[in-house]
């Protein structure tokens, strides 16, 4: 295949699934194509249940039962692509993840074992990697925890006697130690406190610089959207809304959702009443025909519920699936 | 008039472990609640006390100093049935509010009776009929359905039928909409802008979003590690904040608005070298170990409470003359 422009990331027709029983099956991520180009910070939106951490996990490849994956998600590695959910897990977990992608999962100040010191954690990542010894390894982290702005004797240290913010920034470390080419990070700050939060979001923008890498973050929180990244995509019940620069999308949303979505935000400041959305997310065991969110968008036509709309470019950069915008 | 509530130095000690490590988990916490409607919001980070705050006005904990009084009353002197029927919860979780195996029309039939007293049948039925309707339920679906047939919006707006049937005078609402998504939030949001306007009730909301407490609340307490540092009128508190921890929450909220990300990005936290265990034990101020101000007198002595033009404010950079 032909390596085009800088896309580290293709994802072509992507499903994720989760299979319950042979009559009962959640389609949680429904026929997503993304691009991650080299060098971006890309947000992933959406409420809950929209699909947005299991779009990752399809991506990074982790796929644990009950989740299934179809499609093709082409991870560009020295002028060529290697299709993450074609090889194997064991070749994932050797070639793959830690080396090219890293995945910073929720509630990550608890992902640490808390039986082994903070530098064996370094150290095995290492050693397994790079086929060195622990030792030889130890003295890299060490080296290397320097450079993160973080102190050598949190090394020595347990887990549990490290504060929440603390183990954030080691498991950070941890994931941009052999220099991935992505980094997803799923929801990694919430329950944190917005002064930490900030000191997180920094501390992984700056990494992001200097390793001039990808960094995909996915939260519900609109306002970390709006500080961090550079292209928003927004999802809804399985599928992408709307993709756009963030700006633009904060400034002049699309779709009907994304509007409803901005719209209701409240600001410090704003003392302009705001509107929610009414109705509920659809079940997604049962979704409804034609689009996803017409029951409840205030512009829905006979059209919307019949057909699914597809995703149209809208300007260059600049996507959105509804019927509101397919007669330009 | 006397003010509704007054929370008069009070504090709660907790004990971790058997040999005791003992620390204030509400410190001293002075406010007083004028008896107007509005909206009163505790805002904090988690382990700031916020919630012990709500259930000691809730009377779920008992203060080891300090009182607590609803008009001028202690509220241990007011017997229990007198004082549900003055102050009422709703709960963050609201999947948790219900009985799974009952439908919910019950708890909130069971809450006229009991509470409200209201004991002629049909008079039951036309108050939940009427209070169903006003907070945008359907009374003929509700009556039908089992907690896990609504969503959690709805059975916040449940919650919230089932408080106004009671007719208190204070609800204490507890991270009421921090389980819901973002673009259901704001139609629960107004609906107790609604109720206060409409029904003249007094909400404590709590909260650690101080993007919703701005919209909603007329006054605010800010807390950090058991005390509150500042408090007063919410515009003026959380647009020209005075303590430097509110100064710091203010400055790290990422807000949904891109003209303001580079000065967020420009401005980095400072985070000082400390202990949560040390925060909650120290003397003086619990802010010390992160101020960026901070003198020898703010580990030793509390500061007191100063009142800067309407707002009280816990730090010694207002104390007058020796400051």
């Amino acid at each position: 295949m032909l390596v085009e422009t800088d896309a580290v990331l293709k994802a072509v027709n992507v499903y994720g699934e989760y299979v319950l029983s042979p009559e009962i099956s959640i389609k949680a991520v429904n026929d997503v194509s993304i691009q991650l180009q080299r060098n971006e910070i890309v947000g992933i939106a959406g409420e809950s249940g929209c699909g947005k951490s299991t779009l990752i996990k399809v991506l990074y490849g982790f796929l644990d039962p009950p989740l299934t994956a179809r499609g093709k998600v082409m991870l560009g590695v020295t002028n060529n692509y290697i299709n993450i959910l074609s090889v194997s897990e064991d070749y994932r977990r050797e070639n793959i993840w830690w080396k090219n992608i890293s995945y910073i999962p929720q509630n990550s100040m608890n992902v640490l074992n808390p039986f082994m010191r903070i530098g064996d954690h370094f150290s095995e990542v290492l050693s397994k990697h790079l086929k060195i010894s622990k030792s030889e390894a130890y003295k890299i982290a060490e080296e290397y925890i320097g450079t993160m702005g973080l102190r050598k004797d949190v090394l020595k240290a347990f887990p549990h006697q490290l504060s929440g913010g603390m183990r954030q920034r080691i498991v950070v470390a941890l994931a941009l130690q052999l220099k991935p080419s992505i980094i997803f990070a799923d929801e990694p700050t919430t329950a944190v406190d917005v002064i930490l939060q900030k000191v997180l979001l920094q501390f992984l923008t700056e990494k992001q610089k200097e390793l001039q890498n990808t960094l995909v973050l996915v939260t519900h929180d609109m306002g970390v959207h709006a500080m961090i990244t550079q292209r928003m995509i927004v999802m809804y019940a399985g599928k992408i809304i709307e993709e756009a620069p963030t700006e633009n999308l904060f400034e002049d949303p699309k779709h009907p959702y994304t509007q409803a979505l901005v719209r209701s935000l409240p600001r410090l400041g704003d003392e302009s009443p705001k509107i929610g959305l009414g109705g509920v997310p659809p079940d997604l065991k049962n979704p409804p025909l034609g689009c996803k969110f017409h029951p409840r968008c205030p512009y829905a036509a006979d059209v919307c519920r019949k057909e699914e709309p597809p995703l149209i470019e809208y300007e260059k950069g600049w996507k959105v699936r509804c019927v509101l915008y397919s007669g330009r | 008039m006397p003010p509704l509530l007054r929370l008069e130095n009070v504090s709660k000690v907790f004990r971790y472990g058997f040999f005791g490590f003992k620390f204030k988990a509400v410190d001293d916490v002075k406010i007083v609640i004028e008896d107007r409607p509005m909206i009163f919001t505790i805002a904090g980070e988690s382990g700031s006390g916020k919630s012990t705050l709500a259930k000691l006005i809730l009377r779920i904990y008992r203060p080891e100093y300090g009182k607590i009084l609803f008009r001028d009353r202690n509220i241990y002197e007011i017997d229990d049935k007198e004082f549900r029927k003055y102050i009422q919860p709703i709960m963050q979780d609201p999947y948790a509010s219900f009985n799974p195996m009952q439908r919910p029309i019950r708890y909130l039939r069971e809450t006229l009776v009991n509470v409200a007293e209201v004991n002629d049948e049909k008079e039951v039925e036309n108050l939940m009929d009427q209070t169903l309707a006003y907070v945008g339920l359907n009374p003929i679906e509700v009556k039908e359905k089992y907690q896990h047939e609504f969503s959690g919006g709805e059975l916040q707006r449940l919650s919230i039928a089932r408080v106004l049937l009671a007719n208190p005078k204070i609800v204490i609402a507890d991270e009421p909409v921090s389980m819901l998504d973002a673009s259901i939030r704001m139609n629960i949001i107004n609906l107790f802008k609604k109720i206060k306007d409409d029904l003249g009730i007094t909400f404590i909301y709590i909260t650690h979003d101080l993007a919703t407490a701005y919209y909603m609340s007329d006054e605010i307490a800010i807390m950090f590690r058991g005390t509150v540092v500042e408090y007063g009128r919410s515009r003026s508190v959380l647009s020209n904040p005075l303590h430097p921890y509110t100064q710091a929450l203010q400055e790290s909220l990422p807000e949904p608005d891109t003209k303001k990300k580079r000065r967020w990005m420009e401005k980095k936290v400072r985070l000082g070298e400390y202990v949560e265990e040390e925060e909650f034990v120290v003397k003086g101020c619990k802010y010390v170990f992160r101020c960026p101000y901070a003198m020898t007198k703010c580990k030793t002595t509390p500061p007191p409470y100063i009142n800067m033009n309407g707002v009280e404010v816990r730090c010694w950079l207002y104390a007058e003359g020796d400051g």
